[in-house]
């Protein structure tokens, strides 16, 4: 167990360094950062003054020694724009996105967790094809287009739901729904597959022959390894709902990280930018790893006694 | 008087497939009836029929499937009818205890109280060392055999009037297996059980069976009491079945010089992954020579580390210690090219062994391409004489393993390895995945090809019986040495070493009579 | 001895994949002939036929079938040039990311130890990665057009080929024919690119549907967000972007485009799903 532990603990540091110099690489590198914080109107004197001020004339390595310190101490620099400290910024916008991808997996697990194990428990009929066309549905609708509609429907002709800002819970339906029907596909398909699978086991066999009722064979012996996979695929998603609530959050104007970072993109407000894919990095890694803890407490298989 | 389980014209459909087609038999109050056949004959499909387990998409269809008390052992599941099965490796659910998944089919047939009690009773019963720590632990924590073991204590947990057993210890060692099947015949006679004994081993059958029922294509052949019917079997294919049994063979006296000879040959293999190691030792120190026109066997359990030493033989894997010389050269010295073709290796899972995407025309050109100067058309005449030497006919070039069969696919990948002309092959297990009819034919064509073309060989396997019949010489393995060596003769008739009278000990063979036999009775 | 049969595999017909693969077919052809069948200009501009409606609405002007955009442009021939863009950076973004992703999980699959350690690092650190948001900050530092957009989904896409590929070639590393080819004295690059390969191809082509349907979902997300391909070329994303301020009395604008996305990644994602299925019952 420790060494599972440390194991990922290791990796997760790595994915973390590389990140973080891609993120350098983003912010120092591929553009002048000097520009940057200089604005439009300054003179080339000013440029290089703020360079020299900076150390954005410093070797590239020194520059990203510094950054991984300042990030390290929370200091992800200032907005280009407003000047303000970036952490500020970005933490003021987290809870909106937060609750929004919270919302969108529930939306997400609700529909295909059921969905998933029925199907699984008569392949082929009815029920499973629905299911299935579900899920293709889901998978082929442009999650943008389907927002679109559901504004126009819902929003603008028949004015139920608020289409726009995150001052409410009823501004976060429709979103939700967007955001989730763009998770539920490889979830639903995963259930259905993982229960399939494990349907099928010698073991269930077993249960099966020992007479159990099929009530506990199902409920407690198939979704208990069933469940596994799913708990990983989860985190996963939810890791990607962060980063992709870019789209959903333009539209429905959320102020969550996703509409910053377009907002901050349209004008290359690199500190911005480059703390939010840190951010969303960071969130996937944790997610993962908790994800990786709780399939290790559901999995005795994983926690060999070393 | 009504017998205590009675089926009549019992038939299984699957698909297009009849999979076994009206069979009747009856099972005495304390009796065992063995039901043999080799796979596909339906036997599987018998037991899980009658459990009411079978597959989606399999119907079946019977005239009466009755238990004395006139229900049927499909509605008296784990309580008055239980089951046990082939794959103990996978037949325990992963992520329950195994005291939890006792308790739970006593609890669901018996009520809450006395579960525990029951369990630890049981284990004990059937000999799980340990039975409270044991009840805490995962399946993962144990062994095959002691899974197993397990299982059928929870089949017992209600005590059952009947056992349906479906080949229990075929994935098992051969030490475990004998020891297993003992202890089913003693909880069988003890308990007064009536047992369906199913298995593809007529060795395992006359051990435990009062009498046999013998299948083949979904219909039973033949019905009789196990003496009588393995005497004097009356149907030609029980007679075809019981001919197949691998008989000793006459070992040569061979006194060429060596072809290949390995000296104190060491590999070791960690796992787990970093910050976790772990140090296998898989071979500590094997020395061996090979003559020129020999067999020589390799024998032992699982985990004895003979597989490791094929794999080095063949040059899949590398020694970290010792050294393998072939012709007289260190085979780090041969160009590895040249090392291939003249040693060549036969797997043992004839499946897996082929390219499922490539037909077997390309199967065989591969080597020939790579070894030989042979032009297109004349790759062409080989590849059909060589499918002639291991008796395929020459459509079968066209053909994709798939719509091979078992036997068919393992000939196709001995003249893969016959093609390049090879002196030395290493068959590692070649006929353990077949059927015993299937598996005679093989040792057959193995004996004409060494004989036509004067191969030396190394034949691995687990099985005392095979190995008999086909090697010169063997030299038998434990935990990673060699513990026996000398002429087949010799050490089948009086071994020296414990281990090596452990696995004579448990080849199960029928003596004229029909009766069970084994070495140390 | 039995007979072999010339194929074994029974080809039962599968509608999903047949609608798909039919789909497809027609998006393809719309694509390549995409200059005869325009009925006007794609780029041209006429103000004077601002928004005009579908055929199907009063006041739909004849000849533009499907109305016209804000600029007066025939929304027709734009969304036929638009299937244009959506196959190729389909087709483009998943033979890079499938170039890369396979060669690594292969090489991981196969090889196993450090390699494997490293290259599964590297797989973590690209799903770490927010695709949208990277590829946006790329475009928004590069500058958008068709090629960067795809270079860079493309260069972004490659971790479930990878993930697939490594499994599938983990499972068959130990397969015995590929120790048969080994020890008959092959090299190396053979055994991945002719043993191992063909043996994994099949979930390999469903992940190609899946990435080229999510690359072409990508391209249009990145253009509806202004940070992709640029006007005044006629992506469907685009296109719904700048729809999208008019929905209200011209809702065409965005249900035309948005149906057209659907329908192709539909296709897509139905032959794909063909091929699951089909490979299940093949196995």
């Amino acid at each position: 167990m420790t060494g599972f532990l440390l194991r990922r603990l290791a990796l997760a540091l790595f994915v973390l360094v590389t990140i973080s110099v891609i993120t350098f690489v983003l912010s120092h590198v591929a553009v002048d950062p000097a520009l940057g914080v200089a604005g439009d109107s300054a003179t080339d004197e000013d440029i290089a003054a703020i360079r020299a001020q900076y150390g954005f004339d410093r070797p590239y390595l020194v520059q990203y020694a510094a950054y991984i310190g300042n990030v390290l101490s929370g200091d992800f620099g200032r907005s280009y724009l407003s000047g303000e400290p970036v952490i500020g910024l970005v933490a003021e916008r987290v809870p909106a996105t937060a609750l929004l991808a919270f919302l969108s997996i529930v939306f997400a697990l609700a529909l295909s967790v059921p969905l998933g194990v029925l199907a699984a428990l008569h392949p082929n009929s009815l029920l499973d094809r629905l299911a299935l066309s579900l899920a293709v549905f889901g998978q082929a609708i442009p999650n943008f287009w389907a927002g679109l509609l559901l504004i126009l429907v819902f929003g603008l002709n028949l004015g139920w739901l608020p289409i726009s800002g995150s001052s409410s819970l009823a501004h976060f339906v429709l979103p939700s729904i967007t955001l989730g029907t763009f998770a539920m596909p490889a979830l639903m398909r995963l259930v259905r597959a993982g229960m399939i699978e494990v349907l099928d086991a010698d073991y269930i066999r077993t249960a099966r022959a020992m007479g159990l009722k099929e009530r506990t064979v199902l409920w407690k012996y198939a979704l208990r390894n069933a469940v596994l996979p799913v708990v990983s695929l989860t985190a996963v998603q939810f890791g990607f709902m962060l980063g992709g609530s870019i789209v959903v959050e333009s539209i429905f104007a959320i102020q969550g990280i996703g509409y910053l970072a377009w907002q901050s993109m349209s004008r290359a407000d690199m500190p911005v930018i480059q703390a939010i894919v840190l951010l969303v990095s960071m969130a996937y890694i944790v997610l993962t790893l908790a994800a990786d803890l709780l399939n290790a407490a559901l999995d005795p298989r994983l926690r060999r006694a070393s | 008087m009504t017998a205590l389980l009675t089926v009549d014209n019992l038939s299984v459909r699957i698909g297009a497939v009849e999979a076994v087609r009206g069979i009747s038999f009856a099972i005495e109050r304390g009796e065992t009836l063995a039901l043999v056949g080799e796979s596909g004959s339906g036997k599987s499909m018998t037991a899980l029929a009658l459990m009411g387990l079978l597959p989606r998409g399999a119907r079946m269809q019977a005239d009466r499937i009755a238990m004395a008390s006139g229900a049927a052992p499909a509605t008296v599941r784990g309580d008055r009818a239980a089951m046990i099965f082939q794959e103990p490796m996978t037949a325990l659910n992963p992520v329950y205890t195994i005291g939890d998944q006792l308790m739970a089919v006593w609890r669901r047939h018996k009520g809450p109280a006395g579960a525990r009690e029951r369990a630890l009773q049981l284990l004990d019963r059937v000999a799980v060392p340990d039975p409270v720590g044991r009840m805490e632990q995962y399946p993962h924590q144990m062994s095959g055999g002691q899974r197993q073991r397990v299982l059928i204590a929870m089949a017992l947990m209600c005590g059952p009037d009947i056992l349906i057993a479906d080949e229990p210890t075929t994935a098992l060692d051969v030490t475990t297996q004998l020891r297993l099947l003992d202890l089913l015949a003693e909880l069988q006679a003890d308990l007064g059980l009536g047992m369906l004994f199913i298995s593809h081993d007529l060795g395992a059958v006359a051990r435990v069976g009062h009498r046999v029922a013998v299948m083949k294509d979904g219909a039973v052949v033949e019905q009789g009491e196990t003496r009588r019917l393995l005497s004097a079997p009356s149907h030609p294919y029980t007679r075809r079945l019981i001919e197949s049994l691998p008989k000793p063979g006459e070992p040569r006296t061979i006194t060429e010089p060596p072809l290949l000879a390995a000296r104190d040959l060491r590999r070791s293999y960690r796992s787990g992954a970093l910050f976790q190691r772990r140090v296998l030792e898989a071979l500590k120190g094997v020395s061996l020579i090979v003559r020129r026109g020999e067999t020589l066997g390799i024998v032992g359990e699982s985990g004895c580390g003979k597989s490791t030493l094929s794999r080095i033989l063949i040059g899949l894997d590398d020694a970290d210690g010792g050294q393998v010389t072939f012709d007289g050269s260190p085979v780090e010295t041969m160009v590895p090219r040249e090392r291939a073709r003249r040693i060549q290796p036969v797997f043992q899972d004839p499946a897996g062994s082929l390219n499922p995407s490539w037909t077997v025309a390309r199967i065989l050109d591969l080597p020939l391409r790579l070894h030989t100067a042979l032009s297109r058309t004349e790759r062409r005449a080989r590849i059909e004489s060589l499918l002639r030497d291991v008796g395929l006919p020459s459509r079968a070039a066209n053909a994709r393993p798939r719509a091979l069969s078992g036997g068919q696919r393992q000939r196709v990948a001995i003249a893969r390895a016959l093609a390049a002309e090879p002196e030395l092959l290493v068959c590692d297990e070649p006929t353990s995945a077949l059927d015993v009819s299937v598996q005679a034919q093989i040792l057959e064509l193995l004996k004409r090809l060494r004989e036509e073309r004067g191969l030396s060989m190394v034949f691995v396997s687990h099985d005392l019986a095979v190995v008999e019949a086909l090697c010169d010489r063997v030299v038998i393995m434990d935990a990673g040495t060699i513990v026996e060596e000398g002429p087949a003769d010799r050490v089948f008739v009086a071994p020296q070493h414990p281990r090596t009278k452990a696995l004579k000990a448990a080849i199960l063979g029928i003596d004229a009579s029909g009766a069970s036999v084994t070495a140390a009775e | 001895m039995t007979v072999f049969p010339e194929s074994d595999r029974v080809h039962q017909r599968h509608w999903g994949f047949l609608i798909g693969a039919g789909l497809l077919g027609v998006a393809a052809i719309v694509a390549i002939f995409a200059p005869f069948i325009t009925p006007h200009d794609p780029f041209q501009q006429d103000l004077a036929l601002r928004l005009k409606p579908p055929f199907w609405h009063e006041g739909a002007e004849p000849g533009y079938l499907l109305g016209t955009d804000q600029l007066g442009r025939d929304y027709l021939s734009r969304l036929i040039y638009g299937t244009r863009i959506s196959l190729v950076l389909g087709l483009g973004a998943v033979l890079i990311s499938g170039l890369i992703g396979i060669t690594l999980g292969i090489v991981a699959g196969y090889f196993g130890g450090w390699i494997d350690t490293a290259i599964s690092a590297l797989i973590t650190t690209r799903l770490s990665l927010p695709v949208v948001l990277v590829a946006l900050a790329i475009v928004a530092i590069v500058g958008g057009s068709l090629t960067v957009v795809l270079l860079v989904i493309g260069l972004l896409l490659w971790d479930q080929f990878a993930v697939v590929a490594r499994t599938a070639t983990m499972s068959l590393r130990n397969a015995e024919y590929i120790a048969a080819a080994r020890a008959m004295g092959t090299s190396r690059l053979h055994i991945l690119v002719r043993e191992v390969l063909p043996n994994i191809r099949a979930p390999l082509i469903v992940v190609a549907t899946v990435e080229m349907a999510n690359a072409i979902l990508i391209e249009a997300a990145l253009s509806f967000l202004g940070l992709g391909v640029q006007a005044p070329l006629p992506s469907w994303g685009l296109m719904l972007s700048e729809g999208k301020n008019f929905m209200f009395f011209s809702p065409w604008l965005i249900t035309l485009p948005g149906v057209c996305l659907f329908t192709l990644t539909l296709a897509i994602n139905l032959m794909g799903d063909g091929l699951r299925d089909v490979q299940a019952r093949d196995r």
